[in-house]
């Protein structure tokens, strides 16, 4: 089992002098299972440093405790609930302890529990779990908690009826990260655009397309922990962990051309006995046109927690050669630009992977969610209708021009 | 070595622009009542004015990749000129002083226009500055009482929202303005003589600026204002709570 975690100060936080407020820890506990937890301190509240190591401390030592070998994934998820109720009160205790305020420690909490096939998860808060199947697919199995204003998290605080637990099989890889790395990179917005102005405005669109050559980096065993062609991997002893020194570089993010350099090295030897030559370049050839993976990393400010576990002796299959593309990020841009300031959208582009017409149903489902929830929204309740009403008039965008690209697409517009 | 990969260079060489800066939403809220037409003058140096602070806010390189703008006139109707754009490609318009002051109808359009941005900003997952909606007017509202103090209610409601509030609703009195019924909208009153905009878009516009340069949430200090314009007590320094 390939196991490593990293939580590295943002570089917003280095500027304003904030602590690292992330905390993760992978460990085989005494069971034999494994465990990776990640914990993101909530940035308003003032001890969130604490908060997240004490959550991250405190689960782990109940889940060492009380996992056994002979448990079954309904008790291990019996177990990460109780110990998320556990690592709850041992920071109410300490807020009591202190006087200080309710949400003063406020953290998420992220947590798996992994025998190299199966996961079983907890999770609570704006991070997020992402799992590598047997199948080659790599898809997230949490979605962001968030307020009702879109903005603020749902923390640990929020309670069991709030975190979200389950179950899944087949896993060959499994990574937990905090928002920063999750929004940033794993499922930035621009591999999750919405159709149309009117759903951006409301928020309510799926968020759960993946960037998949930013997470077969950190989940294909050999794009880095398996790449011998990478000299800067090293493993350096501490005292506290063996440390990775290329993968903290890289997420450090003060990234040089020398790093876009290894990070084709790395993708190379992720796919080279995945796909035929042909393929290989013509993958590599998106990829390198933007290193767009390289850019969202050296952006992000926040601080940068990442969980991996990889059991690097399954058979995992691939999927077709055009899941592993880029996608077309000038049009995805343009699309974003188009979105945001009400410009007609751009035609959709024949090379971009990720733009499906099942995309299309799902979001259409989504619009009608949407409606709904506008009546509930309280910048809607006032000319709320007239408003959007205006705003389609205006512009049209998606709604109306989907359908003609769609057809023009399969060679029926004129 | 290799030198470190530069934004500039990747954005300028990779052509994927700036999605990931910080955005600062301005409404321009503007009377364009019968009596801003009084002998030409208010309108029309007002029409120069936004014509100045468009000119003013490009020339910043960051400002300009940062503060979008929407133009909302109200007089007996409210008009969008223009939802949010960037800075640089606002619309210039020549407003005309016509009919009533329905400023109650006009700030209520201005919130849903900026609340609307916001969304769309967080769905994107764009950070952005505290909006700004900045209202100029002359005279006295014609909205019915009720009507404003639902407006009053809902500018206090979202400067109240969250640890430092959701909006900052600026009010520009000039020559009679009715200053206690702007007191009861905001805080953030401030009066111009003798009609010149010049200095006080010079003001905003620096404002603008330094807002968009800053981190989300980081306090910022302004300017001091123009010789024709102050705050509406004595003090012509901004106050820290103004921001």
């Amino acid at each position: 089992m390939i196991k490593d975690n990293f939580s590295i100060q943002g570089k917003g936080h280095i500027e304003r002098g904030i602590k690292c407020q992330d905390a993760s820890m992978v460990e085989c506990i005494s069971s034999g299972h494994y465990l990776g937890i990640v914990a993101d301190g909530v940035g308003s509240a003032p001890f969130a440093d604490v908060g997240s190591t004490m959550a991250v401390n405190g689960l782990f030592k109940y889940c060492d405790e009380h996992i056994t070998k002979d448990s079954s994934f309904d008790d291990i998820q019996d177990v990460l609930s109780e110990g998320y109720t556990e690592a709850l009160e041992q920071i109410d205790q300490y807020i009591r302890e202190r006087g200080a305020g309710e949400g003063d420690c406020d953290t998420t909490l992220s947590a798996v529990i992994y025998d190299g096939e199966t996961v079983v998860f907890c999770h609570a808060g704006d991070g997020g779990i992402l799992v590598k199947y047997t199948d080659g697919r790599i898809e997230a199995i949490t979605t962001r908690q968030k307020g009702e204003d879109g903005v603020s998290v749902r923390p640990l605080r929020a309670g069991k009826d709030s975190w979200d637990s389950g179950v899944v099989h087949d896993a060959v890889s499994v990574m937990l990260v905090t928002d920063g790395m999750l929004d940033g990179v794993f499922q930035p917005v621009l591999v999750n655009l919405p159709p149309d102005r009117e759903i951006l405005a409301t928020g309510n669109f799926k968020k759960d397309q993946v960037y998949i050559t930013a997470a077969e980096f950190f989940m294909n065993p050999n794009a880095v922990y398996q790449n011998e062609k990478i000299k800067k991997i090293e493993v350096k002893n501490n005292e506290d962990k063996p440390e990775h020194v290329f993968m903290d570089t890289f997420l450090q993010g003060d990234l040089t051309e020398e790093d876009e350099a290894d990070f084709k090295q790395c993708i190379l030897a992720a796919y080279e006995k995945m796909m035929a030559k042909e393929e290989l370049e013509m993958v590599m050839e998106s990829i390198e046109s933007h290193y767009y993976m390289v850019w969202a990393v050296a952006n992000i400010k926040d601080d940068k927690s990442v969980v991996l576990l990889m059991n690097e002796k399954s058979d995992v299959q691939s999927q077709p050669v055009q899941y592993y593309k880029d996608p077309n990020w000038v049009w995805r841009q343009e699309c974003y630009d188009a979105l945001l300031y009400g410009r007609p959208m751009p035609e959709i582009p024949p090379d971009d992977p990720l733009f499906t017409e099942d995309k299309i149903e799902i979001n259409t489902q989504d619009d009608k969610i949407s409606e709904e929830r506008l009546d509930q929204r309280e910048n809607f309740e006032i000319n709320g209708e007239e408003l959007i009403q205006k705003e389609d008039s205006n512009n049209g965008i998606w709604r109306k021009v989907l359908p003609w690209l769609l057809k023009k697409r399969h060679g029926e517009g004129d | 070595m290799s030198e470190q990969l530069s934004m500039d260079r990747i954005l300028k060489d990779k052509m994927i622009n700036s999605f990931g800066e910080p955005h600062l939403a301005c409404a321009l809220l503007l009377d364009t009542s019968q009596s801003m037409g009084v002998g030409n003058r208010a309108i029309d140096s007002l029409n120069e004015g936004i014509k100045r602070f468009k000119d003013s806010v490009t020339a910043d390189p960051i400002a300009r990749n940062r503060v979008d703008v929407a133009l909302i006139a109200f007089n007996s109707q409210v008009d969008v000129i223009s939802d949010f754009v960037p800075i640089d490609q606002m619309p210039t318009p020549d407003l005309e002083a016509d009919g009533m002051t329905d400023m109650a109808q006009g700030i209520q359009t201005a919130i849903d226009l900026v609340k609307r941005r916001t969304n769309m900003y967080h769905s994107l997952g764009t950070p952005c500055h505290k909006p700004w909606i900045i209202m100029i007017t002359d005279g006295l509202s014609t909205s019915t009482e009720d009507d404003m103090q639902k407006a009053a209610d809902r500018i206090h409601e979202e400067e109240a929202k969250g640890s430092h509030g959701r909006l900052s609703f600026w009010a520009l009195g000039i020559d009679d303005y009715d200053s206690d019924e702007l007191f009861k909208l905001t805080k953030r009153v401030l009066e111009l003589r003798d009609q010149d905009f010049s200095g006080i878009f010079d003001w905003f516009s620096e404002s603008m600026a330094c807002i968009s340069q800053s981190q989300v949430g980081e306090h910022v200090d302004f300017g001091i204002l123009p010789e024709n314009a102050r705050k509406a007590v004595k003090d012509r320094t901004i106050d820290e709570d103004w921001d």
